[in-house]
């Protein structure tokens, strides 16, 4: 006997198993609806689908209900893709709609639809295969019918945005029978054109008029491209598997003119930044230079022979200068020397003596200091304060 | 060289200047190529016409 459970534990168990069940998953039904009721308040859609013998009830949250193009009325025939789930707080099981289409195209939604899935389990719209769109291209293919208002859309918002820039048209069918293959042989030549990347599309028409980029050859054809490409077709609710199976999806021709180019303007800006920012860098590296020679020259001039002669000069002018005073100084001292020997001098002089009345005599110039010396005949001088005579002994 | 190398060169050129010890010469050099690739740059968008024409043999 097995443990015994809450209902909250059992509602919680089925819900895992309806959950884990991958064929309750993304199922297309199709049936009448009945019991519709528009919830105004949050814009969700609750209502059951019937056929003759039986009744699922389904919701359709707002973000998907706000997708449907049409008002579902009880008693429309509708296709619905939607996974089952239980409603733990009730126990039921219901369907948890994503996608409602009426029924009147019904088997080419139908083979749409599966065609979709195909393609989402073969890996054709995953994002890792998605080629990233050139930032400034130089030359973009479009492919499209000539006689397309989009296609003088797309020309004149390219023009207006950017115009370094050559444009091949590859003219294609875009409705009828051919489509497909003109579409499909136009993408082959635009993707061996050298093209930096490729639009593909044309304007809003009918579920059947862009019927063709819902065909799987296109969409092949697209992912086999090695250019990247841009699909743009119908109007913004309108998605085909081409938008899926692309590189990047435009909502519509015009956007895709926007998305392909970039704007000339801010291009422009863009280079005039980076000019500014060239200017500022090397200005500031050149500057850093200019400082760092200055900073050397200042130390050099310290060593330079106009600097060290300066020093020189400036040695010898302030030697010079103290020379001048020591000998200035020596010259007063001796002067006064001079002067003081002159006076001992002139008090010994023996010119004073003989101002006083003595005489000296002098014999073949020389002092006779005794009389001896002299003998009859010898001739003196005699000096005398102011003048000297001759004499001679007798 | 394309648009968009241009750039890609002008920008590695204002990177070097911003994180790398370069000497006055290769600021210089690098100035001279920078300013030469601007203008370049410049030339080609002002200057270019587009170019529209019809290629394919779908035309019946």
């Amino acid at each position: 006997m097995s443990a015994i459970l809450s209902v909250s534990q059992l509602n919680r168990y089925l819900s895992f198993k309806f959950k884990e069940d991958k064929n309750l998953r993304r199922i297309l039904i199709k049936g009448e609806i009945s019991n519709f009721t528009n919830h105004n308040r949050t814009g969700h859609f609750y209502f059951s689908i019937k056929d003759e013998s039986s009744m699922i009830g389904a919701v359709m949250f707002q973000n998907f209900a706000s997708r449907v193009s049409f008002l579902p009325k009880n008693g429309m025939k509708v296709i619905i893709s939607a996974d089952v789930n239980v409603y733990e707080k009730s126990g039921n099981y219901q369907l948890y709609v994503t996608e409602m289409q009426p029924d009147g195209i019904g088997e080419a939604y139908l083979r749409l639809e599966q065609l979709k899935e195909k393609l989402l389990l073969e890996g054709l719209f995953d994002n890792s295969y998605k080629k990233k769109l050139p930032a400034y291209p130089e030359k973009i293919a479009i492919v499209t019918s000539l006689d397309a208002a989009a296609l003088q859309d797309m020309l004149r918002i390219i023009s207006e945005r950017y115009e370094a820039l050559e444009v091949e048209i590859y003219h294609c069918l875009v409705q009828g029978e051919n489509a497909v293959k003109s579409t499909v042989s136009a993408i082959k030549l635009a993707d061996n054109s050298d093209s930096d990347a490729i639009i593909v599309g044309r304007g809003g028409g009918s579920f059947e008029d862009l019927s063709a980029f819902n065909s799987e050859e296109i969409a092949r054809a697209i992912f086999a491209a090695k250019t990247p490409i841009i699909s743009a077709v119908g109007h913004e609710t309108d998605t085909s598997i081409s938008d899926y199976v692309a590189d990047f999806r435009a909502e519509t021709p015009s956007a895709a003119a926007v998305a392909v180019v970039p704007d000339m303007k801010t291009v422009l800006q863009k280079l005039d930044d980076m000019s500014f920012t060239l200017q500022k860098l090397c200005g500031e590296k050149i500057s850093d230079f200019d400082r760092f020679v200055k900073s050397y020259e200042l130390k050099l001039s310290k060593f330079s022979i106009e600097n060290r002669l300066k020093n020189i000069r400036e040695k010898l002018s302030h030697d010079e200068k103290r020379l001048n005073s020591l000998y200035q100084n020596k010259i007063t001292i001796n002067k006064a020397l001079v002067l003081q020997k002159i006076e001992l001098l002139d008090s010994l002089s023996p010119l004073k003596v003989l101002e006083r009345g003595f005489s000296l005599a002098y014999k073949d110039g020389k002092i006779v200091n005794s009389a001896s010396k002299l003998k009859t005949g010898d001739r003196i001088e005699i000096a005398f304060s102011d003048d000297k005579v001759s004499a001679e002994i007798i | 060289m394309k648009f968009e190398e241009k750039l890609k060169k002008i920008n590695e050129i204002l990177l070097k200047l911003e994180n790398s010890e370069v000497s006055l010469e290769e600021t210089v050099e690098l100035y001279k190529e920078g300013s030469l690739l601007l203008a370049d740059c410049k030339n080609e968008i002002e200057k270019a016409e587009l170019i529209v024409s019809v290629k394919g043999e779908n035309l019946e």
